[in-house]
Parts: C-alpha cells; sequence; structure tokens
C-alpha cells in the first residue's frame, strides 16, 4: 500500500462515527489536561488507559494520540493568560506569551500559538506519513541482536535527554527491568520475586503500575505542597474572539518561527527522550540567537511564542515514529500508548503498517481532523477553558484518585490491583521527590521483556557467542551511538565533578 | 537494599553462563548494576544532602502521610463495607484533606459521585464493584 493509498484508507477508517467521536473526546480531554496544571499526558492517558478495554484498538490509540498532541494546544492558553503553565512544555511561552497579555494583545497571542500549534501539527503529520512508511520497510530487516541493540540505545537516549542525571535515569532503567521481571519468565515459566503471592504470577499489571507511578504520585505531589491562597482571576482575562486573529505584521514576524519550529520539533520528537520541553525550549533558543533583536525576547515578542508553541506540536505528531515503526516509545506518553496497544494484542513495529493499516493509516488521518479540531477549540472556546481552573482542588483531586481506583480495579477485578495502585503511587511520590524522572522507568518496565527476549533468542541462534550483536552493521552502529551517549554524559559528569571540587 | 535482595533471589533461581543465561541470570546483572548505580550515586558530589530538621519535613509530608493512612485504611475496608460506603467515606476524606473547608460540600458531592458511578460503571459498564458485609 502506498502512502496515497495508505491515507485514503486511514480516512475511511477515521470517518465512522465511534472513531471521529473517540478523536473528539480525546482532543477536548488533552485540551483540558494542557489547561490544567498538575495533571499532565502521561498522568491523563493513565487514567484513561481502562477506558480504553470498552474500545477496539483503533479507537484506543486515536483517543490517546489526541490526548498527547491535545495537550501541547491547551497548555499555551494559561501560560499566555495567567502566566501559569499548564505543561512543562508551555513554561518557554509563559516568558513572552504573558508579557503579550499584559500589553493588550493576549489575542494574536493565543491566535498564533493555536495557528503555530495548526502548522507545525499538520507538518508533523506529514512528516509522519512521509517517514514512516520506510523506515518501517527498512526495520523489518531487523532481527533479535538489532532489536536488543535499539532497547539499549533508547534507554541510553531516554536517560541523557530527560533526567539531569545519568545515573538516576539508568538506576530508574534498571528498576524498571526488574520490575518488568517479576512474574513467570518467558522461556522456562519458573516464577520469579513472585514473594509466594498468586496475584504476581502474571507480572506486575501495567495498569496499576502506571496509574500509580503517574495518575496518584502526581495528585499526592499536589497535595503535599502548600497551595498557595492567591487564585488566578479568570473570569476577566479571556480575550474576544475577534481580537484572536494575528495581523500581517504578526504572520511576518512569525512565518520564520513556525516554519523553524516545526522542523526542529519534528526531529527532536523523532528521537527516543525527545520530548515537547525540549523542543519549546531548542526553539526558543534558536529564535533568540537568529533575532534581529534578541534584547526584546522576554519583553513580550510574538517570535518567542509561535517558535516554541510550533515546535512541541511537531515534536508530538515526530515521536510517534518510533513508537509506530520500530515499537520503541520515546517518552512515557508513548510508551503508555504501546501499553494501551498491546492489551489489545497490537503490536507496535516493523509489521504495524502492513498486519494494522488501519491501525496506522487510522491514526494518521486522526491527527489531521484532531489538528483541525483543536484549532476550533482552542480559539473561540478559549473562555470555558480558562474556567477549568474555577473547579476546586479539594474535588478535582479526589475525584481523579477516584478514577484510578476504579481503573485498576475493573482491571481483574480484583482488590490487588488497588493495593498495588497505592503501593506505585507512594514509589512514584518518593521518586519525585528525590529527582528521580519516572520516563525510564516505564521505559524499562515495558521494554524489558522485549530486551531479554531478544537478547535470548540472539545468542540461542548463536550458539552462545555474544559476537552475535556485533555481527550486524545496524547492531554495531546502534551500540556504538548507545556508547557514545554513555561516554558523553560520563565526561561531562566528571567535568562537573572537578569544578564543583574546585 | 533492593539490588542485594534482588541478587540473592537471583542466584537462587540458576544464572546458568551468559552463553546460556538461566532464569536469574538478567536479574542478577540487572541487581547488581543496581547496586553499582547506587554507590556512584551516593559518591556523587552534587548530591544535595537534605539536612532539614525532622519537624521541617513532617510538616510538608504530614498531609501525603494522612492521604496514604487513608488509603491504607479504605483498602481494608472495602472488603468489609462494600464499595459504595468505604469510597464514599474515602472521598469526604480526602476532600478534607485537598482543603475542603466545610462538612456540607464534601458529604454532598461525595453522595452525588456515588450516585454517578452507580449509575455508569455499576449499570452501564457492568463493572463488578465489591460488596461489603452488608450487600451494598
Amino acid at each position: 500500500m502506498d502512502i496515497f493509498q495508505g491515507i485514503i484508507h486511514g480516512f475511511a477508517v477515521i470517518l465512522a462515527p465511534a472513531k471521529l467521536a473517540a478523536c473528539f473526546f480525546g482532543v477536548v480531554i488533552g485540551t483540558a489536561v494542557g489547561v490544567l496544571p498538575g495533571i499532565g499526558p502521561s498522568g491523563s492517558i493513565a487514567l484513561l488507559l481502562p477506558l480504553t478495554y470498552y474500545m477496539d484498538p483503533v479507537s484506543a490509540i486515536i483517543m490517546l494520540a489526541g490526548i498527547y498532541y491535545g495537550t501541547m494546544y491547551g497548555g499555551s492558553t494559561t501560560s499566555i493568560l495567567v502566566n501559569l503553565p499548564g505543561e512543562a512544555q508551555s513554561v518557554v511561552t509563559c516568558l513572552d506569551g504573558y508579557q503579550m497579555a499584559r500589553q493588550g494583545r493576549a489575542g494574536p497571542a493565543l491566535g498564533i500559538s493555536a495557528f503555530g500549534s495548526f502548522i507545525a501539527g499538520t507538518f508533523g503529520v506529514i512528516g509522519l506519513m512521509v517517514v514512516a512508511p520506510p523506515l518501517a520497510e527498512f526495520a523489518l530487516k531487523f532481527g533479535p541482536a538489532e532489536i536488543f541493540a535499539l532497547t539499549i540505545l533508547a534507554f541510553t537516549l531516554v536517560g541523557y535527554l530527560t533526567s539531569s542525571s545519568m545515573i538516576k535515569a539508568l538506576m530508574m532503567a534498571v528498576l524498571g527491568l526488574l520490575l518488568a521481571s517479576v512474574g513467570q519468565e518467558t522461556i522456562t515459566a519458573i516464577p520469579r520475586f513472585t514473594l509466594g503471592n498468586v496475584n504476581l504470577q502474571s507480572g506486575i499489571g501495567l495498569v496499576p503500575l502506571v496509574m500509580g507511578l503517574f495518575g496518584i504520585s502526581e495528585v499526592l505531589l499536589a497535595l503535599g505542597e502548600s497551595a498557595s491562597n492567591a487564585e488566578p482571576d479568570v473570569r476577566k482575562s479571556a480575550p474576544k474572539f475577534s481580537s484572536l486573529f494575528p495581523d500581517r505584521k504578526d504572520w511576518k514576524d512569525s512565518a520564520g518561527p513556525i516554519a523553524r519550529g516545526s522542523l526542529i520539533g519534528f526531529i527532536i520528537g523523532l528521537i527516543p527522550g525527545g520530548t515537547g520541553i525540549i523542543a519549546s525550549f531548542s526553539s526558543y533558543a534558536i529564535e533568540k540567537k537568529l533575532s534581529k533583536h534578541p534584547e526584546r525576547f522576554g519583553q513580550g515578542t510574538i517570535e518567542g511564542v509561535a517558535g516554541p508553541e510550533s515546535a512541541n506540536n511537531a515534536a508530538a505528531q515526530g515521536a510517534f515514529i518510533p513508537l509506530l515503526t520500530l515499537g520503541i516509545p520515546g517518552n512515557a506518553a508513548m510508551a503508555l500508548t504501546l501499553g494501551a496497544l498491546k492489551i489489545h494484542g497490537v503490536i507496535p513495529g516493523p509489521l504495524l503498517i502492513n498486519e494494522h493499516p488501519e491501525v496506522f493509516w487510522g491514526v494518521v488521518a486522526s491527527m489531521y481532523i484532531g489538528n483541525f479540531l483543536l484549532l476550533i477549540l482552542n480559539l473561540p472556546l478559549i473562555g470555558i477553558w480558562v474556567r477549568l481552573l474555577l473547579v476546586p482542588s479539594s474535588i478535582l483531586y479526589p475525584m481523579l484518585i477516584l478514577f484510578c481506583i476504579i481503573g485498576a480495579y475493573s482491571l481483574n477485578n480484583n482488590a490487588f490491583d488497588v493495593g498495588a495502585l497505592f503501593f506505585f503511587g507512594l514509589l512514584g511520590y518518593v521518586l519525585r521527590k528525590q529527582d528521580f524522572e519516572l520516563a525510564p522507568l516505564i521505559l524499562g518496565f515495558i521494554l524489558g521483556p522485549i530486551m531479554e527476549t531478544s537478547a535470548r533468542q540472539a545468542l540461542i541462534m548463536s550458539a552462545g557467542e555474544l559476537s552475535i550483536f556485533f555481527s550486524s552493521a545496524v547492531s554495531t552502529v546502534l551500540l556504538a551511538i548507545a556508547f557514545l551517549v554513555i561516554l558523553t554524559a560520563t565526561c561531562s559528569t566528571i567535568r562537573q565533578w572537578r569544578l564543583r571540587k574546585a | 537494599m533492593l539490588a542485594v535482595l534482588v541478587m540473592i533471589e537471583s542466584a537462587r533461581l540458576s544464572l546458568d553462563t551468559i552463553h546460556s543465561p538461566g532464569p536469574g541470570f538478567v536479574p542478577f546483572f540487572l541487581g547488581l548494576s543496581l547496586a553499582v548505580l547506587s554507590l556512584l550515586s551516593l559518591l556523587a558530589p552534587d548530591r544535595q544532602v537534605k539536612t532539614e530538621a525532622f519537624w521541617n519535613y513532617w510538616e510538608r509530608g504530614r498531609n501525603v502521610f494522612f492521604i496514604f493512612a487513608g488509603l491504607g485504611i479504605y483498602l481494608l475496608l472495602l472488603r468489609s463495607a462494600g464499595f459504595f460506603i468505604a469510597t464514599f467515606l474515602l472521598m469526604i476524606y480526602l476532600m478534607k484533606f485537598s482543603g475542603e473547608k466545610g462538612y456540607k460540600r464534601a458529604i454532598v458531592t461525595s453522595a452525588l459521585t456515588m450516585v454517578f458511578i452507580y449509575f455508569l460503571f455499576y449499570k452501564l459498564l457492568s463493572i463488578p464493584l465489591p460488596k461489603g458485609m452488608v450487600g451494598v
């Protein structure tokens, strides 16, 4: 199936009412999550994972994808209007966006943010459509050794890019791998680390783990911090619809940043560990560097909004490429999406486009429609989104915990899963308080079985010879890159240690 | 400590050799890696030692401690009192710790939430939520 046939097939899939409803629901939830500080895309995907049990795989991934790129749109609204970033990747937007709002230019800031996100998102989807099929074709030649090398590279990149400490990131990855080894071992069926508990025979459930680590811990972090008594005044802050359209000068100033942000974001999203945060910060730094008036950045310049907002949206689309074509999630949200697909018996990877074209092309087509829906949702309905901030936390957070409890229980109708949920909630809270990133842990948990199985298969094929991992150019290059990343991180750490001692 | 426990248990499962790994092989080396990384993390000069007084720690973590205590009691109540009664009480408890000032709104919100859950999850989605000794 070529690209043109594929996208036609995708639109044929997505234009069913149930799929459109899933797309709409996903982008609405995503926007709401983006607006509300405290709950990120990973947390919301974790919370809504049980809902996907009642859906077919295509609708499930369409909804989860909509949540993910929807948060990129929603996060900028409160950044601009009340200087309160809804998501980490919208922090940069606060710098210039809020200043523009203070100068009475909230409308153009919101408008260019939405239009820039739409253009970059569409660019990202086109990139996904063009890059993914040939990459999947190439990856079909991967054997167990190459898959093992790819998982090693994914861990090192995620650890290097998402955490300030490589050591801490690797600790989390190893912990995730250990958690994944609980249960019956795949080849010999011998139970490992089950502590004699029959509930652990089939391993730790993905849903209690992710809902606890992301959902419960996020609520605990929010409730554990001292809350400010000052509520942002959102009642009067939403501008009129007519003022949301940028003028000619705004478009002229934003064209370059949007184009550059789209490209930068897409490339960063492709790399495992490349998140919207990195994309938005990189774009801001580049725009400031290229600008003829860098002193204006931070004072309310539209380039400081257009570039980062475009970058984080393009990154969101790009992140689906390693997931769908290689089966390697690049961040926690993608890892959770992978988990959701596995629950439905769909294994993302090189065979996905051939074996489940409706999943791949359905997601791609849904992204076109989703980006368009988000543009409509984020401009005229801005006043409504901002009012979400008025929901008291005394109601919101208990509801989120309740959602987690029902989600965990409904998995196997077993109270043990609720206990596991609370345990991982406590673990997630403690780890986050100690500045450990959870993305490597989730990656380790999801990729652990793949990594162990591929390593053992490779060793069986080579009759125990380790040289199989260096027998092909692909696995050698992947392992070499992983080694270079570790070496770079180690040298950087040693340099920092020496500077601190001096 | 966790790493050492993992290594002991893995060795018990049989390691075999790197050329033909047994079920304990991978976890053993994961445990070893975790031990090494933990030591490196402890030795790192940029480790920020939190030297706050215990009282300050307790002040900040108090809310979380009580929420977790509540969740623990909830788990015990779930089987005896059933889902709806246990969750109704949990919601009120959590709302109070989330900053809710009075009891009236907490009770009304919890009751309405139970009604919503009953119709959506129990009736519509047919999720068999646990019944307690009173059959609720």
